[in-house]
């Protein structure tokens, strides 16, 4: 109930300097096999570590790396996503009947980034397990560990072995680190009871 | 302030899913090169994790839409803009998200803020659009012209005809005209006639008595008949 008070709707957008540190990746998996330096001679040879200071060092840099290619961008006509696609995608929705000529582009770098991202950690992950070919695992474990990827859940298959317990330890172990964000309660369980009308209320008007 | 919603939006939302599932979802190749920033070039994607990420994408417009929607609603608005859509970005945890893309929404205004005022009621033309999903209608041609070249039917109505020369004109002929040929070829004539008219004449005595052997088989048999039904 109280929890959705930090989220106050403004119509200024904050960004938020998380280059240096992220807490919201906290890579708690060593690697299990370690067979054979790896790492190329540019990193420090350490076997235990060398992954995941390459995948710390790309996480931070992405961030920064989007900054810059968005200011050094001279032409933002050339985008990799239909705005056709999107726009019809937003619209599956009933309520949604009148979208602005901005928003398919706007979309389009949010898109844009967010498969970004997601394509990183499954790429982390894979390195993990010493694998050249992303899998469907990949991508469920780098669903598992972010707490913004929630709303994935459902679209990860329960065949490739994620518990629905482990995805909950996930959540209560990832709450006292992040009491800023928080996050709509009916996305968390798989099963929807519907949406806390009176919880939206309260940032509303 | 109590804001009812109707019961059936629940409802609603199951329905764009599953139409969402097999007609739109973002273009894989559009995917490909946009993952291909990331990975390096000894790695490789199965046809399962490509269509999962797709998924992933789709679910995304729908969850950001779905809180900027929320918004609207919340402000009695019924256009949805880039501040509502960055609004929903950073409440649902994208912080990261929100500095690139109001950096990305406020150099694209000041570039392409004379074309959207222009073509305010157009389409944004894609200048690279690898996925065109509008393609150009074809016309139907609306006048086929059949040619049909009038072509008259040749009937020939000339048919030889033969006519037997009785004895008088043989007399007539002959004291008029010495010639022999006419004669001969009169006589010609009259044979081949003769000679179909006998062929003609054998053909029907050879069918008539076909004929005539069978019915009287066929009297025998019914005279047998007839001798087994008395007995």
């Amino acid at each position: 109930m109280d929890q959705n008070q930090h989220g106050q709707p403004t119509q200024e957008a904050v960004g938020k300097n998380q280059y240096q540190s992220n807490p919201m990746m906290a890579p708690t998996n060593p690697p299990s096999e370690t067979i054979g330096p790896y790492v190329t001679s540019s990193f420090p040879r350490e076997k235990q570590h060398a992954p995941q200071d390459i995948y710390q060092e790309q996480l931070n840099n992405f961030w920064a790396k989007q900054c810059q290619e968005i200011e050094e961008t001279t032409d933002l006509r050339t985008h990799s996503l239909p705005y056709a696609r999107i726009k019809k995608i937003m619209k599956a929705d009933r309520d949604v009947r009148m979208v602005s000529a901005e928003a398919p582009v706007l979309f389009a770098k949010a898109c844009e980034m967010f498969i970004m991202e997601l394509t990183m950690k499954a790429w982390a992950n894979a390195e993990d397990h010493r694998r050249r070919i992303l899998q469907k695992s990949d991508i469920a474990s780098a669903i598992s560990k972010t707490d913004v990827f929630d709303f994935l859940e459902d679209i990860v298959p329960r065949d490739v072995g994620i518990p629905r317990s482990s995805i909950a330890q996930n959540f209560d172990l990832s709450m006292p680190p992040h009491q800023n964000v928080t996050y709509p309660p009916y996305y968390v369980p798989a099963m929807v009871t519907g949406r806390p009308i009176p919880d939206q209320n309260h940032h509303g008007p | 302030m109590a804001i009812s919603l109707p019961i059936n939006s629940n409802n609603g939302d199951r329905v764009p899913n599953l139409v969402l599932r097999d007609k739109s979802k973002m273009p894989i190749t559009n995917m490909m090169k946009i993952m291909s920033q990331i990975l390096l070039n000894n790695v490789q994607v199965s046809y399962d994790t490509m269509d999962m990420i797709q998924q992933s994408a789709t679910k995304y417009i729908n969850f950001v839409t779905r809180k900027a929607k929320d918004r609207c609603q919340s402000e009695c608005r019924k256009i949805m803009n880039a501040e509502d859509l960055l609004w929903a970005i950073e409440e649902l945890g994208f912080n990261d998200y929100v500095e690139p893309l109001t950096t990305f929404i406020q150099r694209y205004r000041n570039i392409e803020g004379v074309d959207l005022f222009t073509t305010h009621k157009e389409p944004i033309s894609h200048i690279e659009n690898h996925g065109p999903s509008l393609g150009p209608e074809p016309n139907l041609m609306s006048t086929l012209e059949m040619l049909h070249p009038p072509q008259p039917p040749q009937v020939n109505s000339s048919q030889p005809k033969f006519s037997i020369i009785p004895n008088t004109n043989l007399e007539m002929l002959y004291p008029n005209e010495m010639s022999s040929t006419k004669i001969h070829l009169v006589l010609v004539v009259q044979m081949m006639f003769s000679t179909t008219l006998m062929f003609l004449l054998s053909s029907i005595m050879i069918n008539i008595e076909m004929i005539i052997e069978e019915i009287q088989l066929q009297l025998t048999i019914m005279a047998m008949d007839y001798d087994i039904g008395n007995k």
